[in-house]
């Protein structure tokens, strides 16, 4: 039975860390450029037709330091982070004016998310179009932090998960990595 | 007696519209300042020259000179002059025009309050225009008393019918905020302001200005035909300080026409210096009208917000599309900051802005708990089964 309990857990980790890439692989490909004609130069045309339904695939995040492409889940409930990153409802989309919230397992998509450190570049795809980043800030909190979540006059990525990464039980703080638009496409 | 009590009615309606249109006259009566134009420098100037008289320096000029088109200015040296000689160039000759302009405005002042026997002794005048009778108005002796009633903004206008004579020894004395530079003689003959007296405001003399032994002068002379001569004089044309401040209303209005939901005080309103100095009240949350009222010093602000994504900001009113204003002493002034909402679908679940301060969400899997688990168990097992070998 110990046996089967440790296979299970180590196949889990790997598995789904695994299952990112082929996942993202999948949809990257329909998020690039719907049709670039209909987008008049109006003021500040938005960039999504409409809000994302939980559970929906909404993009894909591209972690170059890390050689890593995950998919983007809206949703940030057990069964969103089973599935990749989880965009938290309550932020706004990639790309938009403000502060976009994507959260991620410690132990699965972002085990190896402190090895990005400030001025690594972090890509997200969406239906709206490419929206690189640029690191700017890494910073522990503790988890009921409520700096982390709030709005921003500008458009800000924030990458967070658990810590510490190899914690036993519920891990008591938060990884916090934030990033700003540099380039949208 | 029909008629006479038609006639008698007729009379009442007659007395109501005259005591209604008696304050209705007063009410009119608040002035606004006469504009100097190019002339607000000079502290002397004339048409057909300045003559200083005395010793050497004895008397002090603060502010420039100029005359035009006689253009000889004589005992020069006696004068001590803070100010420019404009001499009877360009400069000048534009002044002795605007001279004109402010002339005929001051004269041209209507529903003048007539001073009884063209006399200002020991009088107490308060903010108004005044008009003189037939013949010379005068200040035979003791003072005059201009009375702004705490209005440092309050004008006196005083309209002489001919000549101006300001007599020996005499004062004009400002109370209760009353400023030289609201006060304006118009005189369509000569002024004479004579020994010792001290005379307060700006003088526009149709002829000649005759200032003797010691007179002393806060504000300006200018003569537009004749000549101005002094002798042991002070004449200060100084600033016109200690302004009354100005009224800012600074209304703040959300339109949510793309199905946001930012209210007024969801957004924080600033005003600021030029320097990007917070003044008093600023920063607050947003008021819609009327808004958010600021008493301020004249000068120029710059009105702006906070940070608030999902909105586009501009500024209407009397601030410029970017939000600076500048204001004038007791002016009254409104600056509307419109946000609208940008088009959305995007944005957040609920359609506005990332929520502030939202619980980070649970990252942690049982999987580490898991392997750790089976390790433990797994340790157990072999433990177990080693030691039943070890017992079999």
């Amino acid at each position: 039975m110990g046996i089967g309990c440790f296979a299970w857990a180590a196949y889990g980790i790997w598995a789904q860390s695994d299952a990112q890439l082929d996942a993202a692989a999948g949809v990257s490909v329909p998020s690039v450029e719907p049709s670039p004609s209909p987008v008049p130069a109006t003021p500040e045309p938005a960039l999504y037709p409409e809000h994302p339904a939980k559970g929906d695939k909404i993009g894909s995040l591209e972690i170059p330091v890390l050689r890593r492409t995950l998919p983007v889940i809206e949703g940030t409930g057990a069964k969103e982070l089973a599935r990749g990153v989880g965009h938290y409802a309550g932020s706004v989309l990639p790309g938009e004016d403000d502060n976009c919230v994507l959260s991620g397992h410690r132990d699965t998509v972002f085990r190896q998310l402190f090895k990005v450190k400030i001025g690594d570049p972090l890509v997200v795809k969406t239906s709206a179009g490419t929206f690189t980043y640029e690191v700017k800030r890494t910073r522990i909190v503790h988890a009921d932090d409520k700096t982390v979540i709030v709005p921003a006059d500008h458009a800000v990525l924030t990458l967070t998960t658990c810590y510490p990464f190899n914690y036993i039980g519920s891990a008591p703080d938060r990884y916090i990595v934030s990033a700003d638009l540099m380039m949208s496409d | 007696m029909p008629k006479k009590v038609r006639r008698l009615s007729l009379l009442v309606a007659l007395l109501v519209v005259v005591v209604m249109a008696i304050p209705a006259a007063a009410m009119a009566a608040v002035e606004a300042p006469v504009l100097l134009g190019t002339t607000s420098s000079y502290a002397v100037l004339a048409g057909s020259g300045i003559t200083v008289a005395g010793p050497v320096n004895s008397t002090t000029i603060n502010g420039d000179i100029g005359t035009f088109p006689t253009t000889s200015i004589t005992g020069l040296g006696n004068v001590v002059l803070n100010g420019t000689n404009q001499d009877g160039n360009t400069l000048t000759q534009g002044a002795k025009t605007d001279l004109i302009t402010a002339y005929n405005d001051a004269a041209g002042r209507t529903g003048g309050v007539s001073i009884v026997g063209n006399e200002l002794a020991n009088k107490t005048l308060t903010p108004g225009v005044y008009k003189a009778g037939s013949g010379v108005l005068y200040l035979s002796s003791g003072t005059l008393t201009l009375d702004a009633q705490n209005n440092p903004d309050a004008v006196f206008i005083l309209q002489a019918s001919s000549g101006l004579t300001i007599a020996s020894e005499t004062n004009i004395e400002l109370v209760n905020d009353a400023r030289f530079c609201r006060v304006f003689w118009v005189v369509p003959s000569d002024a004479t302001l004579q020994t010792g007296s001290h005379f307060v405001g700006h003088l526009f003399a149709m002829n000649s200005i005759f200032v003797f032994t010691g007179a002393t002068i806060e504000g300006q002379l200018l003569a537009r035909n004749g000549a101005v001569t002094l002798d042991n004089n002070t004449i200060t044309n100084g600033l016109c300080t200690s302004q009354s401040p100005a009224s800012l209303h600074v209304i703040k209005h959300v339109i949510n026409d793309n199905g946001r939901t930012s209210v007024a005080h969801d957004f924080s309103v600033h005003v600021r210096t030029t320097g990007g100095v917070d003044v008093a009240l600023s920063p607050a949350a947003g008021v819609e009208a009327p808004g958010i009222t600021y008493t301020l010093d004249p000068g120029t602000y710059v009105v702006g917000e906070g940070a608030h994504a999902g909105y586009t900001v501009s500024f209407s009113g009397d601030s410029d599309s970017s939000g600076g204003i500048t204001l004038v002493a007791g002016e009254d002034a409104t600056v509307t900051v419109t946000n609208n909402d940008t088009a959305q679908g995007g944005g957040t679940e609920n359609g506005g802005e990332t929520e502030n301060g939202g619980e980070i969400p649970k990252t942690s899997t049982p999987l580490y708990d898991v392997l750790l688990l089976g390790v433990a168990l797994m340790l157990v097992g072999s433990v177990g089964w080693r030691i039943r070998k070890l017992l079999g």
